[in-house]
């Protein structure tokens, strides 16, 4: 009994030492992938003249949507943000989906909304509109009230009722700085006909009207804001760079995503069936392309476009982590037919496989790694002295790897202050201790759940603010 | 026993050397992080210094060339350090360095660089940026831009730092100064010869009108940046300077692939103004769809479809104007019944009358 609790302890001890390696090298290529990428990046936005490009009359317009489901705490800002962007011409329409709080009642008041009718294609099949609302402070808002369907049915709403060839969709809870389409559509304008979607950087705050306010990207200084911070860099700058110059980009974000209209039209619009759209869009828009053998490009972008609000509690964070997993592996498994299919060129070779070590699989491996070390711990066969060292390995393989982040969203940007970097760098070796214990059991809770076929969103609980309103500001324009 | 042992310690020493690795690189890369930042911030204070002091004297020859090349920066600034830059890295290697490129960071450099020479010698700049034009679509865009942001006496926007204010500033200040490539000419004046770097001002003749207008037709045959020929005559033709030239180097790109390049020719040509109208007329008669509808929105932009329209209806048999009158009809019935209601009430029938076949027109 005991030689075989043996062999098999030192088995999984293997093949979870290979795991990391295979990991750490792929990470290791992606870093390399990206730092090129950033540095060229970063070449061409300084030879960019933003001045002119945010006059010019041939950019092409935009149509910025957001999903609302009860979203009072942010909405108000978060609308203020868009119109205030520094673009030259854009609209925005924001679809409150059955909002139960006081959304809809927010923005009347705030915006002077009244009811309008205006020419609707019906596009895509969504749920009742109930009433349409055009605001008289600003004509480039148009609120549409509609039962509620999920995000990926308001969505779709408002891919109805846009009229510019680019749809970019913010969540309400994420608010844009003014130059964030100008950047995030730079690239676009190169190639119109090619791009068919743009996701950018997002930072990260308890409170982002307040990191707002004084465009403050530092981010808050609580441990696991800041744990969340170095998560966004690393799935930024190390990984959505590196698979976007390699033609895999595997997710665009649902916070900060451009899509060209056409597409998504084509495509049926946001799936309503998974748990999240974002991520299945992407897929199913590099599976339809590539099928076709249609030349397109999806980018990810190193610029800090705004701010999102992250969970300021452990169990807010543990449920969309969860969330995340969930909608991972529903889309992994819907679309497993491209895994390893030359057919399907970087994706299917690269991309996919890619995400099937780095997050499939990977809370098998991290389940495994733990319960062999307490299995070893009680029966006595740890060697402490070997599994400190392999745990110093991680840390700090960690820690380098979010250097690395640090370093292209400093090169690309400038934007933390010296003493914020200096603490990512310093904090993030102690990641593997204060923070991945709780992505690793939100992890294995998405998969039981997956399995399990849950299909619930478990939205987290917003984070506390004080809710003494300030007088609101006019809207722009 | 002693196997094992021995195992156990060539395992323990292999995972000190990989713990001893990965703790050194994240060392490195962390001062490196820090430290670069430092010195960023160091250099971005200085900068800021010699901003506000519209002086790059303390900045590093590289910092200088990036700050003169830097469009985010204020005219005035970019301007003052354009000159600085000029004069640290010499004319000749900065219009060499415009010539062209080889790899992808080059490019970039070249940008820069293309915009230093525009501020400071315009007649050495005009050939490269010409040349540029048909280069690929970045550099291409960008010397569209930049030339669409040239000026002579002749078309100056207003709000634009004069050249010879800041060279006098410049030499007011004790810069080293530039010697430039000719002198200024006689019509330049006392106050013109304090001009550092003045060649801008330089004496090559005027390209000659019915050349500058016979090329646009030349590059519809082309249709494309790399089709787009030099006009014949002096290498330095563009360096006449005047805004329709500086159009008709523009105006081909109206007909290129890149969409992007097309949409910094209509920037160009739009912010060259009225005079921009003449070489972008002719356009309104391609074959090519792309140059069709820019022409029309260039002149839409400069507030010329109704000079246009009011020629068709004052003369509706003549095919060319009549076909530029149906291509802004075509491509913006909005710009077409802007310009309706804009004309003259004597004039509307007639305007209104070119929506019509010609038969019932007539």
């Amino acid at each position: 009994m005991n030689a075989v609790l043996e062999t098999g302890l030192t088995w999984v001890v293997y093949v979870c030492l290979g795991y990391l390696l295979l990991v750490a090298c792929l990470y290791t290529i992606l870093v390399v992938v990206s730092a090129l990428d950033n540095a060229l990046r970063v070449r061409q936005t300084r030879a960019e003249d933003f001045r002119t490009l945010a006059l010019s009359r041939f950019t092409v317009p935009v149509s910025v949507v957001v999903a609302a489901y009860n979203e009072e705490a942010l909405i108000r800002e978060s609308v203020r943000s868009l119109l205030a962007l520094d673009y030259p011409e854009h609209e925005v329409i924001v679809v409150n989906d059955g909002s139960t709080d006081d959304t809809l009642e927010l923005l009347r008041a705030e915006f002077d909304l009244v009811p309008h009718h205006p020419y609707v294609r019906r596009v895509l099949a969504t749920e009742h509109v109930r009433e349409i609302y055009r605001s008289r402070r600003d004509a480039r808002l148009v609120v549409v009230d509609k039962e509620n369907g999920g995000k990926a049915d308001a969505l779709n709403c408002s891919i109805n009722f846009a009229r510019y060839p680019y749809v970019c969709g913010v969540d309400g809870d994420t608010l844009l700085f003014p130059d964030a389409l100008l950047r995030a559509m730079r690239p676009v304008l190169h190639d119109p006909t090619a791009i068919i979607g743009v996701t950018s950087h997002l930072a990260i705050s308890s409170a982002p009207e307040e990191a707002m306010t004084k465009r403050d990207v530092r981010g808050d200084y609580s441990p696991l804001l800041a744990f969340q911070q170095i998560d966004y860099l690393r799935a930024f700058m190390t990984n959505r760079l590196a698979w976007s110059r390699l033609n895999f980009m595997l997710c665009a974000v649902g916070a900060f995503q451009i899509w060209r209209r056409d597409v998504l039209e084509e495509l049926g619009g946001f799936a309503r069936n998974f748990t999240c759209e974002d991520i299945e869009l992407t897929f199913r828009a590099h599976e339809r392309f590539l099928r076709e053998g249609r030349e397109y490009k999806i980018l990810s972008l190193p610029h800090t476009v705004g701010v999102t609000e992250g969970p300021d509690r452990m169990r807010s964070l543990i449920a969309q982590r969860e969330r995340w997993q969930r909608v991972i592996l529903e889309t992994f498994w819907a679309y497993r037919g491209m895994l390893g299919r030359p057919r399907y060129r970087s994706v299917g070779l690269a991309g996919m496989p890619f995400y099937l070590l780095s997050e499939v699989v990977a809370p098998v491996f991290e389940v495994l790694s733990v319960l062999a070390l307490v299995v070893a711990a009680a029966t006595g066969r740890l060697d402490w002295a070997a599994a400190l060292l392999v745990g110093g390995v991680v840390a700090f393989g960690t820690g380098l790897l979010t250097a690395a982040a640090v370093l292209i969203s400093d090169l690309a940007e400038r934007a933390l202050p010296k003493r914020r970097l200096a603490a990512l760098v310093l904090l993030a070796p102690l990641e593997l201790v204060l923070y991945r214990p709780a992505l690793v059991w939100a992890r294995l809770l998405g998969t039981v759940r997956f399995l399990r076929g849950d299909r619930q969103w478990h939205k987290f609980e917003r984070n506390s603010r004080a809710r003494a309103a300030a007088p609101p500001e006019p809207a722009a324009g | 026993m002693r196997g094992a042992a021995a195992a156990m310690t060539t395992s323990h020493f292999l995972l000190t050397l990989f713990f001893g690795a990965a703790l050194l690189a994240w060392l490195g890369v962390s001062g490196y992080v820090v430290g670069g930042r430092a010195a960023h911030d160091l250099r971005r204070r200085r900068l800021a210094r010699a901003s506000e002091r519209a002086s790059g004297r303390g900045l590093s020859r590289r910092a200088l060339r990036r700050a003169a090349g830097d469009p985010s920066l204020s005219p005035q600034v970019s301007l003052a350090f354009a000159f600085e830059a000029a004069a640290t890295i010499g004319i000749g290697r900065l219009s060499a360095r415009a010539g062209s490129h080889r790899t992808e960071t080059g490019k970039w450099r070249r940008i820069e660089v293309l915009r230093i020479l525009a501020l400071v010698d315009e007649s050495r700049a005009l050939p490269q940026l010409e040349r540029a034009l048909r280069a690929d679509e970045d550099v291409a865009s960008a010397a569209a831009a930049i030339l669409g942001g040239l000026r002579s006496e002749g078309c100056a926007r207003p709000g634009r730092p004069h050249r010879r204010l800041a060279g006098a500033g410049l030499k007011a200040r004790g810069s080293p100064r530039l010697v430039p490539a000719r002198r200024p000419a006689g019509r330049a004046g006392a106050r013109g010869r304090l001009l550092a770097g003045a060649p801008l001002l330089g004496r090559e003749p005027a390209l000659p009108l019915r050349r500058t207008r016979r090329r646009p037709a030349a590059a519809l045959r082309c249709g494309s940046r790399r089709g787009a020929q030099r006009p014949r005559g002096s290498r330095r033709a563009l360096g006449a300077r005047r805004c329709t030239d500086l159009g008709a180097a523009v105006a081909p790109l109206l007909a290129d692939d890149s969409w992007w390049v097309r949409a910094a020719a209509k920037d160009a040509l739009a912010s060259l103004g009225a005079e921009a109208a003449a070489v972008v007329a002719p356009y309104l008669n391609s074959s090519d769809g792309f140059a069709r509808n820019g022409a029309v929105e260039v002149l839409e932009r400069i507030g010329n479809v109704d000079i246009v329209l009011a020629e068709a209806a004052s003369a509706p048999y003549d095919p060319r104007k009549r076909n530029a009158a149906q291509t802004i009809i075509d491509s913006s019935e909005a710009a077409y019944h802007a310009a309706v209601e804009r004309a003259a009430p004597e004039l509307r029938d007639a305007l209104l009358a070119l929506a019509e076949p010609l038969g019932e027109a007539a």
